[in-house]
């Protein structure tokens, strides 16, 4: 079991994390909108652009994503891209918070259903 | 697509977010809003961006309810400038009428502050008050007598203070030839500087001690100005001597820069103080401290600690039945008013009526451009009502919307009050320079704690005035049709409804002050035009100081007189040259009450008899008809029989039914003359005065001092004689002083400060109202061309003919003003009593002025709706129906 970091994840930053990691993990560019898009559709409801821009910015400013900026492109109007990526910390932290998860469901499946 | 949706919400994300953020989120939202406008279609795609966009600036503002903090107005405050400058020229056309109209504001009230409310600078000025004789309504000076008694009773006084006006030739050296011209003193009561708490800058103060009535001290203080001006600065001037007619006076002291006369009736500028028991020297008549009718002196006094001017007053009734046996005329009494601002007399007096007309007239055209200003506004309000839409659809409240609009106007009302105030320093200068009458150069137009804060009451006032409406109009977007391009909504009409209101304003204002102006001009023309009774034309009025050539016996004069006529006679381009004892126009004037006629006394409460001793031709120079009887002949010299020539107004109320040719004038105390001739009567003074009773006597009959010298020219050598004056009479006699040389024209504009000052500004601010009104009509007819270019479009389309267009935008204009010009008219003619009093032969309610203004303002408007009118005949029906 990992240590637990300074301050518990919230829920939606959770899943901003496990977004960017999907989004990573099939090779592609994890940036605001692809990170929206992913928890829409997995989701299956619409979450308001603001939500996700700011959690980003904070899960970098606690240093669980780290950022860098691509140059833009004639669509975006110039502008860069920010692309994202899980840091360590971010997958402990995410190991955390899952691990934490997992252990307060066990013996609730009767209640809980199957997840 | 619709790109300046995209402008606005990129602008107000810049604004919202942190730097690095906003960068790659723009980034982000412009890609997806690429493939929603793909799928969406341009309008939802345009809403889906504003909620997009307004989910963003929601997520980053970090606390909504603290959003009027001091660094949040410093934040708007910042964009308020930022969103100015890019409407640069709009901007600018804004502060220049600002600047414009609150600078002739501020101008005219340092005008007003200077003359009107500026306190004395001396020791508690709220103490003091002004003593005044008053014979019904009219106030009247104080003889010796009187202040002397007033100054031994009057317990509620802690001082009692009498000044005099004095201008005894003044020279610097003992036997000056050429004497300093223009300088004016005052004679002081030895307690002057004492009471007022004025301690003199440099030297002493005069004292009591200076001032007994035995053998006062011949000292003089002088003023800071004339130490500059004709000492130099030189502080060894204290001890120097200096000539005041003819007699010498040590100088003790010097006033402060900041100090003024107490307000005399030469302006405020004092040049000088003399004791007050000087008068048989420096004042005119002899010694008059004992002559209780010699009314000459103005008196101030402090209130003792803790008496209220009303005390003062109860005391001054009973004073007035003490000595209204002795030393104060019958039916007239004494009274006291605020004394804080000075004497308040001959400037303010003659100022006010002209200073409270233009006040309201500069008011008027401050309210001219507010409403000029709205327009303006209104117009980028337009502009604007797309993007306010947008903002309000990304979440700006109306409130914040508001508080931007209204700093863009404080700080537009801002720098327009700071470039008013330069214009004001400059203008204010310009008005007294305009005015130029004698004294007014004296006048303070410094800058003080009044003035500033007038101007930035202007500032505040004019804000609200010119800017609420505009921004609570502005404030309101519509998002739906704001989206939808071309599309004119509600907004727009009732903003039309506005403008055409503002203008309706303007055009009733300017009616008003065009009026007032037609009215001036018309004023001062009859002023000039007026007959005088004499011919003024090509005549050059000297004036001298015949005290000062030291002649004992009046028959020296004589001799003088002849000279100075045959020596300037003979000068080229001079027709005839003759002189008199008194002059026109501010000139000196001689009366008596001491005559007979018959050798019966003038029956008390006639009014005094004025007289002049004239040289032979002096009648036939200045063109005098002669009504009846005969002028003077050749034959009437030194030893025939004395002679007098009368005026109509003699005759008039002397005549008791008989003709008064051949009665005979008793005069001088026992001599008689002979009346031989009736002439029309002459203005002397001034234009609106009622003509006095006024005898002619040639001064070879009566030799006396002689004040005058009536050259006159052909007219085409005027100038060389103007020049060729001044060197010759000081060849004949270089101790007689000159005090002025001028045409009578000069002379004339001279008494007519008032009437000039008040046309020449009046007519200063028409052109500025119509200016204005030309403004104002433009931009609403071009707004109203812009709004219905398509309409105008479609009836070229089927057939309209320019000139049709043409024509009906011009008539639309001449709608638009119509109703102002009615309320204007009417306006005019409801304030025509107020200027009344300051015309001349014009009736105010003159329907040929009133119909020229109507007819100005038609045609002013006519003109400004042309460009815009012309715009919209030429207009291609094409590009007019395909909208934006």
């Amino acid at each position: 079991m990992s240590t637990a970091p300074q301050s518990p994840l919230g829920e939606f930053e959770v899943v901003v994390l496990l977004a960017v990691l999907h989004l990573t993990e099939r090779d592609e560019l994890a940036y605001g909108s692809p990170v929206r898009q992913e928890i829409e559709r997995r989701g299956g409801r619409p979450v308001a652009r603001g939500a996700v821009y700011i959690t980003l910015d904070r899960l970098a400013e606690k240093g669980l994503l780290d950022s860098r900026l691509s140059s833009g492109s004639a669509e975006r109007k110039l502008r860069p891209r920010r692309l994202f990526r899980v840091t360590p910390a971010g997958l402990r932290a995410l190991r955390h918070a899952m691990g934490l998860f997992a252990r307060m469901q066990r013996g609730l499946e009767p209640v809980l259903g199957d997840l | 697509m619709p790109s300046w949706v995209w402008r606005v919400v990129e602008r107000h994300l810049r604004r919202r977010l942190p730097a690095g953020a906003a960068g790659p989120a723009l980034g982000d939202l412009a890609e997806d809003y690429e493939g929603q406008r793909r799928s969406l279609g341009r309008l939802r795609s345009a809403l889906w961006l504003l909620r997009e966009a307004r989910s963003l600036s929601q997520s980053y503002e970090p606390d909504r309810s603290s959003s009027f903090r001091l660094e949040c107005l410093w934040r708007e405050s910042r964009l308020a400038v930022r969103s100015l400058t890019r409407a640069r020229w709009h901007s600018a056309a804004i502060v220049a009428l600002l600047a414009v109209a609150i600078g002739a504001n501020v101008a005219m009230f340092s005008l007003v502050n200077a003359v009107m409310l500026r306190e004395l600078p001396v020791q508690r000025p709220a103490e003091l008050v002004a003593v005044k004789r008053m014979s019904r309504d009219v106030s009247q000076g104080v003889s010796f007598p009187l202040y002397e008694a007033l100054r031994e009773r009057w317990q509620s006084m802690s001082g009692l203070i009498a000044v005099g006006d004095v201008s005894p030739a003044f020279s610097l050296d003992a036997a000056s030839s050429a004497g300093v011209e223009n300088v004016f003193g005052t004679m002081v009561s030895g307690n002057y500087f004492r009471v007022l708490g004025v301690n003199v800058a440099v030297g002493r103060a005069l004292t009591e001690d200076d001032d007994r009535f035995e053998d006062p001290r011949p000292v003089i203080v002088i003023s800071h100005t004339l130490w500059q001006t004709r000492f130099g600065g030189a502080p060894e001037v204290v001890g120097r001597s200096v000539w005041l007619a003819g007699s010498r006076f040590t100088i003790v002291g010097i006033t402060p820069a900041a100090f003024r006369n107490l307000g005399g009736d030469r302006g405020i500028g004092g040049d000088y103080w003399v004791p007050l028991n000087m008068q048989p020297i420096v004042g005119r008549g002899g010694d008059r401290r004992r002559n209780a009718g010699a009314s000459m002196l103005r008196v101030m006094g402090r209130l003792r600690d803790g008496v209220s001017m009303r005390q003062a007053q109860a005391e001054a009734a009973v004073l007035t039945g003490q000595l209204s046996t002795t030393v104060l005329m019958a039916s007239t009494t004494i009274h006291v008013f605020d004394g804080s601002r000075g004497l308040g007399d001959a400037t303010a007096r003659r100022y006010w009526p002209a200073l409270r007309l233009l006040s309201v007239t500069v008011a008027l055209i401050l309210l001219m451009a507010c409403a000029n200003i709205a327009s303006l506004l209104l117009a980028r309000a337009t502009n604007r009502q797309r993007e306010v839409a947008v903002r309000q659809a990304l979440g700006c409240g109306r409130a914040r919307l508001l508080l931007q609009f209204m700093l863009e106007n404080s700080w537009l009302a801002a720098a327009g009050g700071a470039l008013g105030l330069l214009v004001a320093i400059g203008g204010a200068r310009a008005l007294v320079t305009m005015a130029a009458p004698p004294g007014a150069a004296g006048i303070d137009l410094s800058l003080d704690r009044n003035v500033l804060l007038f101007t930035l009451a202007s500032c505040v006032v004019t804000t609200l005035l010119f800017g609420l409406v505009p921004a609570l109009q502005s404030s309101r977007g519509q998002l739906e049709s704001a989206l939808r391009a071309g599309s004119r909504s509600a907004t727009s009409r009732s903003r039309q409804i506005l403008n055409r209101l503002l203008v309706a304003v303007q055009v009733a204002l300017a009616v008003v002050l065009v009026a007032a102006c037609v009215q001036f001009s018309r004023s001062l023309h009859n002023l000039f035009a007026a007959d005088l009774g004499f011919d003024r034309r090509d005549l050059i009025m000297v004036s001298i100081d015949g005290r000062t050539v030291g002649f004992q016996q009046p028959a020296q004069f004589v001799g003088l007189a002849h000279e100075l006529i045959d020596r300037l006679s003979s000068l080229p381009g001079v027709k005839s040259t003759t002189l008199a004892a008194t002059g026109f126009f501010g000139g000196a004037r001689r009366g008596t009450s001491e005559f007979t006629i018959d050798a019966q006394p003038a029956t008390p409460g006639r009014p005094s008899l004025l007289y002049s001793e004239v040289s032979h031709g002096y009648l036939q120079a200045l063109d005098v008809p002669v009504v009846a009887g005969r002028s003077f002949a050749p034959d009437d010299r030194a030893g025939s029989v004395p002679v007098a020539v009368v005026n109509e107004a003699f005759a008039r109320t002397y005549s008791a039914g008989q003709s008064v040719i051949g009665r005979r004038l008793g005069m001088y105390g026992d001599r008689e003359f002979a009346i031989v001739g009736v002439v029309r009567d002459a203005k002397l003074n001034d234009l609106r005065e009622t003509t006095e009773p006024l005898a002619f006597i040639l001064i070879d009959q009566s030799p006396n001092r002689f004040n005058h010298i009536f050259v006159k020219t052909d007219g085409r050598q005027q100038a060389a004689v103007l020049a060729a004056i001044r060197p010759m009479i000081q060849q004949v006699s270089p101790t007689l002083r000159i005090d002025s040389v001028e045409t009578l024209e000069d002379a004339l504009e001279r008494t007519l400060g008032q009437d000039v000052f008040a046309a020449r500004l009046s007519g200063l601010f028409g052109g500025i109202a119509i200016a204005l009104v030309c403004f104002g009509v433009y931009g609403v007819i071009s707004y109203l061309v812009v709004t219905r270019t398509r309409e105008i479009g479609v009836r070229l389309a089927i057939g309209a003919r320019p000139q049709d267009v043409l024509r009906q935008v011009i008539s639309e204009a001449l709608l638009v003003v119509s109703p102002g010009l009615v309320v204007g008219l009417v306006a005019a003619l409801a304030l025509e009593r107020f200027i009344a009093s300051l015309l001349f032969g014009a009736s105010p309610r003159d329907p040929v002025t009133f119909g020229a203004v109507a007819l100005l303002m038609l045609a002013t408007t006519a003109l400004a709706a042309y460009v815009p009118a012309r715009r919209a005949a030429k207009i291609a029906p094409v590009i007019a129906l395909r909208g934006e």
